[in-house]
């Protein structure tokens, strides 16, 4: 037991989290040309097979409407992804550019930058998102969006402070007194030394990207059919849950497995870097 | 009852597999006596911080003893690790952090104390107030109510004594307790401890880099050096070897610069700058005023915290200065630069910090060309090539990160660096400090080398009066950001005229004896 | 405090404007006639440059007025005080159960590094992480409620309960009202009703304050004033007693106060899994109603109090800190 343990820990387990998530999401692209249930993707129902248990026919029971829990499930996957993939793609995109330039700015520029920032980290999480959704309307595009808005200011920090460490280096004076531009210092210096603590911060973020966007499809805000993220699954079956436990189970273990899996890689590229230092 | 109190036998203490299994000490053979104090000296890196550890039981994770005993003769038969705090006390460097920054003095001592006494509240108040008096720290009002940041360096390092004598231990291990104060102070703290010495009659190991410290309270002497102790004896004749050792070294002085021609190439004039603004602001240049000549090498002497670095930034222009001038001649005659300029490179003291880890070294090499506007090709591989066998690396480390290579090879890559410009003047900011003795004499000889073929100019800045001695043909003396003395090498360090001059040689005139 | 609220405002404003859709629907619901639109275009200023809007917004943002509600056609500020204390006694209860769980946690592990207590809790602090607040809810009901009969589904107390022992205080937190009534009927049955609620809220923030404390811990006693005292003979666990743990108050309670913002987003969830009668399920029921008024009220508020929060916790740096103190 303690060996089985022990080994989750060790870094054999990154790559058992990269396997997972790679490995979930080429099933979840192929998942409609492979399930006999593969209709059920697209909403088709079977009420004379509705809520019945897991079995050796159906992996994961079937909900209210007998679906097959297994295929939708696993297809959910793909827009989870989409989502993880999405938010920090865009809060990358983004906040980092901003943050390394305002890094190398001068203090007023500097100043106003950051002072915006703590504007939008001054938000609770979750409540920047349900605003923003609520206005554009319920779908997932609008979910990446809103989760991206506002998240991005927290790469504008690591970036600022990423980049102010680095330019106090000796190479980058080094690099100053030969005249180079501050172009030309966060291209070859600034970016190049701060990918570490970004992939970090994106990684551990795709996890939690997952699960905020979940909770907003929880309170009618997520994406809609028939782009069914894990959230959306857990909350179509509320009304039954009691008496159906797997329809809510499944979803929410495969979420949980995806965040925790971005949080061990995450958590591998932090080590890398105090290694480094 | 022995005379002695430790015995150390073969100790060999190597880094766990998993580090690389690095020796860091090697056939450690010597005892310490009752009631002596044992001076161990080395320089930095030299394994003295480690044996310290090792005869406390407390060698630090990723190192193990891998050969050899110690064994005490303290009047207990528990293993060293039970009777530190009771018979073994502990003096250590860096005393502002030597105590939790969060909590008060007293409640820390207490803590220290009820691990050696049961005592009640009372008592311990009182006990506490005695040793502030005879530490000389009850004269500070409230003194055991305050937090460690409240207090300078010296006194936390009288605390730190208070507490070492307050468990009235047999043996203590007193690791560099001197380092980062300022040289009264030092007296001050060594005098305070070698009184309670003489009283108490305990035993001390005192670690040190500084010879003059433990030549002065010193009974006995232990010489560290790689990793290995090479000499153990009396005090006297230690002292007489290394003399002899280091006069050597001295007198490999470098051949004076014959030549009368002087041309100067950068005057620096009236130079002031300060951090802050308005009235919190902080000077940290003054005055700052001299001329460095062609093929000539300036060196300005200055310890830490003197605006050696600042110095530096503003001459590269990498910080702006407040007021003064900067005359390049031969780029103009009166035109004072403001920006970065390529006719004067720089080589830097921590050679880690100066390469960019995630370059390789020919594009570390590279840059000072791209900045030029070289495209990549086959001049630019050229120019590489051509000072990379200047410094005497090898091509094939063009391929390789900073990290695989070592301390020295690091320093030739900077100076290689700084040299791609063809800069007419390189400003060397302690390029050799962070370097063993060997190959901080072989950084030295090959900048004296480049500097005889290219007549180049350097400025060169350390707190090291050898290295200066060695490489400057004038020299000028830093202190709180003001230059307090000038002149040619030789008189700046045969006459010296201000005090601050003759504190700093005196503190090293043994060697130069 | 106050150039961050002014912020938070700004921001709530312009994010209402600036995103596409009419406004004048964000503020009459989905399918008003003409009418409605000229009464709420002239109520609002609509018609006004939009400098001017966002001038009157700022105005009655500061004066607490922040509209009425579409679904309840009250003023928000009056829906949301309403149901404020029982958000608040959710939330507050969550908390002392993640830091009086998650605490402790962190300072064994670190004492008990890469050992058998050390591999469990960290894997704990990892679900803890990574599970999503509502379904761990679900399933908690599910366990607690339809498997085990332990402990009741839903709500904040039950109405039977509440009759027969009534309760003479009335500050709106019912845990503290029953419990200085001496009403232990009504005591335990509110603490009955919620623990899942707080339990399902706290996992999430337990496993961040219990990762916090534990990594600071480890920095701690590699600090040298954690040698000095090893020097003396001083056990580890002694250490941590009688001294280190101030040092890991600073990071932890920088978490527990981005933490509180993590409640007070879960409380949409929570409340509404468990009918619990808060601000959360309140905007929830706003957000399915497209009720905005009701939603850049809550946006406000919830942003607001996290600020305050954040301020106090900030002062609380000062407490443990001699240095800023200085």
């Amino acid at each position: 037991m303690i060996k089985v343990v022990k080994s989750f820990f060790s870094k054999r387990l990154s790559s058992t989290a990269l396997l997972f998530l790679v490995g979930l999401f080429c099933f979840s692209v192929f998942i409609p040309f492979i399930s006999p249930y593969s209709q059920d993707i697209y909403g088709s129902v079977h009420f004379e097979i509705a809520g019945q248990p897991p079995s050796f026919s159906h992996w994961f029971g079937t909900d209210t409407a007998g679906r097959d829990m297994f295929t939708i499930t696993i297809r959910a996957a793909f827009y989870s992804l989409k989502i993880a993939v999405g938010v920090v793609f865009f809060s990358v995109l983004v906040g980092v550019p901003i943050g390394m330039f305002s890094g190398v700015s001068n203090k007023r520029t500097d100043e106003v930058i950051m002072r915006i920032t703590d504007g939008f980290l001054a938000f609770p999480p979750m409540i920047l998102p349900i605003a923003i959704t609520a206005i554009l309307g319920p779908s997932l595009n609008n979910v990446i969006i809103g989760i991206s808005v506002s998240w991005f200011p927290w790469y504008v920090r690591i970036a600022r402070s990423q980049s102010l460490v680095i330019s106090s280096l000796d190479y980058v004076s080094i690099s100053k007194s030969m005249g180079a531009s501050k172009y030309h210092i966060i291209k070859t210096h600034v970016l190049p030394n701060s990918l570490t603590p970004i992939f970090t911060q994106a990684s551990i973020d795709a996890g939690y990207a997952i699960l905020t966007a979940a909770g907003l499809s929880f309170i009618g805000l997520g994406a809609q059919h028939p782009e069914v993220e894990w959230g959306l699954l857990v909350t179509q079956s509320r009304a039954q849950f009691l008496n159906h436990w797997w329809v809510v189970f499944f979803p929410g273990i495969f979420m949980c497995l995806t965040v925790v899996c971005f949080n061990i890689i995450g958590d591998e590229f932090r080590n890398n870097e105090t290694v480094e230092k | 009852m022995s005379n002695l109190l430790y015995e150390i036998k073969n100790l060999q203490i190597k880094s766990t597999p998993k580090s690389g299994a690095i020796k860091i000490l090697n056939n450690i053979n010597f005892n310490i006596k009752r009631g002596e104090i044992l001076g161990l000296i080395g320089e930095s890196g030299s394994g003295k911080s480690m044996l310290g550890c090792a005869l406390l039981e407390m060698v630090p994770v990723g190192c193990l003893i891998t050969k050899g005993s110690i064994v005490h003769h303290f009047n207990s038969n528990k293993i060293i690790s039970k009777i530190r705090g009771v018979h073994i006390a502990m003096i250590s460097q860096d005393p502002m952090q030597a105590l939790n920054p969060l909590q008060k003095i007293k409640t820390q001592f207490t803590m220290i104390l009820r691990r050696r006494f049961t005592s009640n509240k009372k008592s311990t108040k009182e006990q506490l107030l005695r040793w502030m008096k005879k530490v000389n720290l009850h004269t500070i009002p409230n003194i055991l109510d305050r937090y460690p940041h409240q207090l300078s360096g010296g006194q936390m390092q009288r605390v730190m004594i208070a507490m070492a004598m307050s468990i009235n231990p047999d043996f203590i291990v007193a690791d560099e307790i001197t380092t980062g104060l300022d040289a009264g102070t030092k007296m001050d703290i060594l005098n305070l401890l070698a009184s309670f010495q003489k009283t108490e009659g305990f035993s001390v190991l005192l670690i040190s880099h500084d010879l003059k410290c433990i030549q002065k309270y010193c009974h006995r002497i232990a010489v560290l050096q790689c990793g290995e102790i090479v000499r153990v004896g009396s005090k006297k004749s230690i002292i007489q070897k290394l003399k002899d050792n280091y006069g050597i070294a001295v007198k490999k002085n470098k051949a004076k610069n014959t030549e009368k021609e002087r041309n100067p190439v950068l005057d620096v004039k009236n130079l002031y700058k300060s951090y802050g603004s308005g009235r919190n602001s902080i000077p940290a240049l003054k005055n700052i005023t001299f001329t460095l000549c062609k093929g000539e090498t300036l060196g300005i002497i200055g310890e830490s915290g003197s605006g050696k670095t600042t110095l530096v930034k503003t001459i590269l222009n990498i910080l702006k200065r407040d007021s003064g001038d900067l005359f390049f001649n031969e780029y103009s005659e009166d035109k004072s630069i403001m920006d970065p300029n390529r006719n004067i490179g720089a080589v830097f003291q921590d050679s880690q910090g100066s390469l960019n880890p995630k370059m390789k070294i020919f594009d570390i090499l590279g840059e000072p060309l791209t900045l030029l506007g070289y495209k990549n090709g086959q001049k630019k591989k050229e120019k590489i090539l051509i000072q990379l066998k200047r410094v005497q690396l090898d091509n094939n480390m063009l391929e390789l990160y900073p990290n695989a290579l070592s301390g020295g090879q690091r320093q030739r890559v900077s100076i290689a660096r700084a040299l791609l410009t063809n800069p007419s003047i390189v400003v060397l900011d302690e390029p050799t400090s962070a370097l063993d003795v060997k190959t901080q004499g072989e950084i030295l000889n090959l900048l004296l080398n480049i500097q005889k073929q290219e007549k180049l100019s350097y400025i060169f800045i350390s707190h090291d009066l050898e290295a200066v001695s060695k490489i400057a043909d004038s020299i000028a003396v830093l202190y709180k950001g003001e230059i307090v003395e000038s002149g040619s090498a030789n008189d700046v360090l045969s006459y010296p005229s201000h005090n601050y001059t003759k504190k700093l040689i005196y503190s090293n005139s043994w060697i130069s004896e | 405090m106050g150039l961050i609220m002014l912020f938070v405002t700004s921001i709530t404003f312009f994010i209402v404007r600036l995103l596409p859709g009419d406004p004048v629907f964000l503020l009459v619901g989905d399918h008003p006639t003409e009418e409605q639109i000229e009464k709420a275009k002239n109520d609002f200023g609509l018609n006004e440059p939009i400098y001017k809007q966002y001038m009157v917004f700022l105005q009655k943002t500061i004066m607490l007025d922040l509209g009425v509600s579409l679904r309840t056609k009250q003023p928000v500020l009056t829906e949301l005080s309403k149901r404020f204390s029982a958000t608040f006694e959710l939330v507050f209860f969550s908390m002392i159960i993640a830091l009086l769980f998650g605490f402790p946690m962190g300072l064994v592990s670190a004492l008990n590094q890469n050992k058998r207590l050390d591999y469990f809790f960290r894997g704990f602090g990892y679900l803890g992480l990574s599970i999503p607040v509502f379904w761990l809810g679900m399933i908690l009901q599910i366990i607690f409620f339809g498997i085990l009969y332990w402990l009741p589904l839903q709500g904040r107390y039950s109405g039977i309960v509440l009759q027969d022992s009534p309760i003479i205080y009335n500050s709106g937190f019912i845990l503290i009202d029953s419990f200085f009534s001496g009403e232990w009927g009504s005591f335990t049955d509110a603490l009955r009703h919620i623990i899942l609620p707080a339990f399902a809220m706290a996992f999430g923030v337990l496993g961040i304050v219990f990762r916090t404390t534990r990594s600071a811990t480890i920095d701690i006693m590699s600090a040298p004033f954690f040698r000095t005292f090893k020097f003396y003979g001083i056990k580890n666990s002694e250490i941590i007693k009688k001294s280190g743990y101030k040092n890991t108050l600073i990071p932890v309670s920088t978490v527990v106060g981005l933490s509180f913002g993590l409640m007070l987003g879960g409380t949409f969830l929570v409340e509404s899994i468990f009918d619990w009668p808060g601000v959360g399920q309140f905007s929830v029921l706003s957000i399915l109603t497209r009720d905005f008024p009701a939603i850049v009220g809550v946006t406000i508020l919830y942003s607001f109090i996290y600020v305050i929060i954040n301020f106090f916790i900030d002062m609380l740096y000062i407490i443990v800190d001699p240095r800023i103190r200085d």
